[in-house]
């Protein structure tokens, strides 16, 4: 009975792999993809590039239990035999870390030169397209004006407890938080951290509970990214968002990063699906999906949405990244003591 | 906040909620038992265990905006959590009493050694040995059992938490090692919570086998329900009293853990499957359903034959125990590593890592599952009915049969769909160790629910709990109808019968 049983089992499960997920085609060209972004937004994208060239895409996604430690530490833990041939993530600093490690492996790509020089890596180690930018969301059931001074107003208020932040160990808070390091200074940042906390800011796990919290009227304000924002301002909730600017009037706009891995199997495939990624069409696909993506190099005005384009003003404003990489290890190892007490 | 902190947090939390939970499992458990109708007592069984098999995911996603709400009371959010804890421990120990047969010890055993009494520290030790074997065991496994279901808990604790509350030691670990912890610190930490699960567990599975031997520590394992244990605990105008209360608490938990997840879904339970229909990938998701549902009953189905296996073997069960205790998070980056080896590198990106995974991770919970099986397997009930099912009465036959159902592949199905259940809804090892080309079904509920998709985050989640539930049905059919004569010795997994 037992033997029957696991025979059975692992003749399920090898049908259901072979047949299950209808993505393996045997014996064309293939490629495995590691992606952070969105599922219901990269899909369409992968699937276009399958249709355009033929090649099989296998692609691996992150999910928000891992806040992006997932693939991060997959890619890290396979370093010595990679399975994965491009990395698609949605965060430039976390990539930039694996730069550091060794994972990645230098690709200038043709369309490389369509983005702004201070969304890409300066060796060509990774390359930025289609943004996010960190946003205030305000709630307008509690809120009366939506402009820059009341976020400052309401940020320097000795109480806090209606304002809302995702804990930094993270996400695109933890890179808002080198972003910062890197303007003033490691110890300024952490009085201001501390300030946050003293003052009653709420702390919650990721941006979307942020966005919870503010569209739900729990809180007034949060910080978030647009791509959250733009989850609750479709559900018809009362929020705006403003962008999050810098004392030198800088805003922070946080692209999605294409990376080819070092020594990985599929290299030629790999160097095509970058390309594609940081084609036009691709930046107009991600600004036309639902989490209106910022398209950074030039693309065909006339197909954005006045939505995209007001994100693409702000974007115009944005502080470069490199300063931050520099100091994003520092920021974390700071992290780790401050919320582990180690 | 300190490792020792969250450990210390999460130890007395554990504790507590166990403690609470064991008089409203032991008072559901008799209003289960006691009532007459068969229906009432399906009905309440139910009812029960219902948030045993409720996703942590849909738990956490629907109770995460109260603990928000609950942001100006820290005692607030911990009460919360405790109370989420409370309604999956109830259901444990209801199981756990259920499966148990109550109790060992007869109370006129108890009379005859009280009136024994000598006076001496030998007589005394021997009448608490007695108790906790007899009268309390089914208490005592119940509390084990829920604390340590307790002490694992992350996935609850992870959405609910605000401003660092609930303190929990296994979200306390995930950070650390998010914010770049080496793995070897993460494992000392591990250490330490190892030892307080094996602390729990040890009890558990001593108390399991003596109850497992009974004749041989003498005392009589009867499987009959003792009065005083049922219905006599709560006699007259108590008993109605405890039956109504009973009635209020399963209400309380049903609504707590099913209704009021389930209504504040409602509206998106058909959007979101409308919406799947749409974009036609509701084949795919039943697909991507079935798929996690055959990988997880494989290592349920792995962790129960290798408990069985590793029964008697002292250093080595608590070997493969220890790894399932350290979580599955530090289990999964564990195996991560050790299957990067260039050795073992080969099958890296097949399933064997992941089910490998699970399985260990099952191992404790399996094995404590095998042990009240085991406890089973050996009454005298299965015996009974096995000799009746050859009676030429084909009444007496039927009810053998029904009876053999019952108290054993019923209960074998039971194990093995917690188990699954588990395997199934933990995210930690199959976003780390699953082969390139499989997308578990829970892992896309994550990416789901943190671009607030809820139409389809709920549409699948209804799918994936929804499916094995008739999965589960069908294999219960399928396990009544087929001839037990043949499958006899299968139905307790190579074990004796007397």
């Amino acid at each position: 009975m037992l033997a029957a049983t696991l025979c059975g089992l692992v003749i399920a499960a090898l049908l259901i792999s072979k047949f299950g997920n209808g993505r393996s085609d045997g014996d064309g060209p293939s490629l495995v993809v590691y992606c952070s972004c969105d599922a219901a937004i990269a899909e369409p994208v992968i699937e276009k590039f399958r249709q355009r060239t033929g090649i099989s895409v296998e692609v691996r996604f992150d999910e928000e239990a891992n806040k992006s430690l997932g693939l991060a530490n997959l890619l890290l833990a396979e370093k010595g035999a990679p399975r994965c041939d491009v990395y698609w993530n949605n965060q430039a600093l976390g990539t930039d870390r694996l730069r550091r490690e060794g994972v990645l492996e230098a690709y200038e790509s043709p369309n490389a030169g369509r983005i702004p020089a201070g969304f890409r890596d300066a060796d060509f180690y990774w390359t930025g397209f289609s943004a996010r930018l960190r946003v205030y969301l305000l709630n307008t059931d509690e809120v009366g004006k939506f402009d820059p001074a009341t976020v400052d107003v309401m940020l320097t208020a000795t109480q806090l407890d209606r304002v809302t932040i995702a804990q930094p160990v993270f996400g695109t808070t933890l890179s808002h938080y080198a972003v910062l390091a890197a303007q003033t200074s490691l110890e300024e940042l952490q009085q201001w951290h501390r300030s946050l906390q003293q003052r009653g800011v709420r702390q919650v796990r990721g941006n979307s509970i942020t966005r919870d919290l503010v569209a739900e009227g729990i809180c007034d304000l949060g910080f978030t990214d647009t791509d959250d924002a733009y989850g609750a301002i479709d559900k018809g909730r009362p929020v705006r968002m403003l962008p999050v600017r810098l004392a030198d009037g800088k805003t922070i706009c946080l692209p999605n990063t294409a990376a080819l891995i070092a020594g990985c199997p599929h290299p030629d495939e790999a160097r095509q699906f970058i390309d594609f990624l940081l084609s036009e069409n691709v930046e107009l696909m991600l600004a036309t999906a639902s989490a209106r993506q910022i398209p950074l190099g030039p693309v065909d005005e006339s197909q954005l949405s006045d939505e995209v384009r007001q994100l693409r003003e702000w974007s115009r404003d944005a502080v470069s990244l490199r300063p931050a990489a520099n100091v994003h290890q520092q920021v974390l190892d700071w992290l780790l003591s401050e919320y582990t007490a180690q | 906040m300190s490792h020792a902190t969250a450990l210390g947090c999460s130890v007395l939390r554990c504790l507590a909620v166990a403690t609470v939970a064991l008089p409203l499992s032991a008072m559901l458990w008799r209003y289960c038992f006691s009532s007459q109708a068969g229906w009432r007592r399906r009905l309440a069984t139910a009812a029960a265990v219902a948030p045993l098999f409720v996703p942590d995911l849909l738990i956490g996603f629907t109770y995460r905006l109260t603990s928000a709400r609950l942001l100006h009371s820290d005692v607030g959010t911990e009460l919360l959590y405790a109370g989420l804890l409370l309604l999956r421990v109830t259901g444990l120990q209801v199981v756990a009493r259920l499966l148990l047969p109550v109790p060992a010890g007869s109370l006129e055993a108890m009379h005859s050694w009280r009136l024994l009494n000598d006076g001496t520290r030998a007589w005394a030790w021997q009448w608490v040995r007695l108790n906790i074997l007899g009268r309390y065991r089914a208490a005592v496994v119940a509390w084990l059992a829920g604390s340590l279901l307790c002490f694992q808990e992350f996935e609850t604790a992870a959405l609910v938490q605000i401003n660092q509350l609930p303190v929990v030691w296994t979200v306390w670990l995930f950070d650390a090692f998010a914010a770049g912890e080496p793995l070897s610190l993460s494992l000392q930490h591990v250490a330490w919570a190892m030892g307080f699960q094996l602390l729990l567990l040890s009890p558990a599975l001593v108390l399991l086998r003596a109850a497992g031997s009974g004749a041989a520590g003498g005392l009589a394992v009867t499987g009959a329900v003792d009065a005083g244990a049922v219905g006599g605990r709560a006699a007259g105008s108590g008993r109605s009293i405890e039956r109504s209360l009973s009635v209020l608490v399963l209400l309380a938990v049903v609504t707590a853990a099913v209704l009021i997840p389930v209504w504040t879904s409602s509206g998106q339970i058909v959007s979101g499957l409308a919406l799947l229909w749409q974009q036609g990938t509701l084949l795919s998701r039943i697909g991507q359903v079935l798929q996690s549902v055959v990988t997880s009953v494989l290592a349920a189905v792995l962790a129960l034959w290798i408990c069985r296996d590793l029964v008697g073997r002292g250093v080595l069960s608590l070997l493969f125990l220890s790894l399932g205790l350290c979580g599955s998070l530090v289990l999964s980056l564990v195996m991560l590593a050790f299957f990067q080896l260039p050795i073992i590198r080969v099958v890296y990106d097949t399933y064997i890592p992941m089910v490998a995974t699970q399985t260990l991770w099952l191992l404790p919970r399996a094995w404590l599952l095998l042990m009240l099986l085991r406890v089973l397997a050996d009454s005298e009930s299965l015996h009974s009915a096995g000799l009746l099912l050859a009676s030429a009465d084909a009444g007496v036959s039927r009810t053998a049969r029904v009876t053999l159902w019952r108290l054993g592949r019923i209960r074998w199905l039971l194990a093995v769909s917690l188990l699954t259940h588990w395997s199934f809804w933990d995210v930690s090892i199959v976003s780390l160790l699953r082969p390139v080309q499989f997308e578990p079904v829970v892992t896309r509920l994550y990416n789901e629910m943190h671009y607030g998709r809820t139409d389809t985050l709920i549409a699948m989640t209804v799918l994936s709990v929804v499916m094995p539930f008739c999965l589960a049905l069908l294999a219960g059919l399928l396990m009544y109808a087929l001839p037990f004569r043949r499958l006899g010795r299968s139905d307790t997994w190579g074990e004796t019968r007397e």
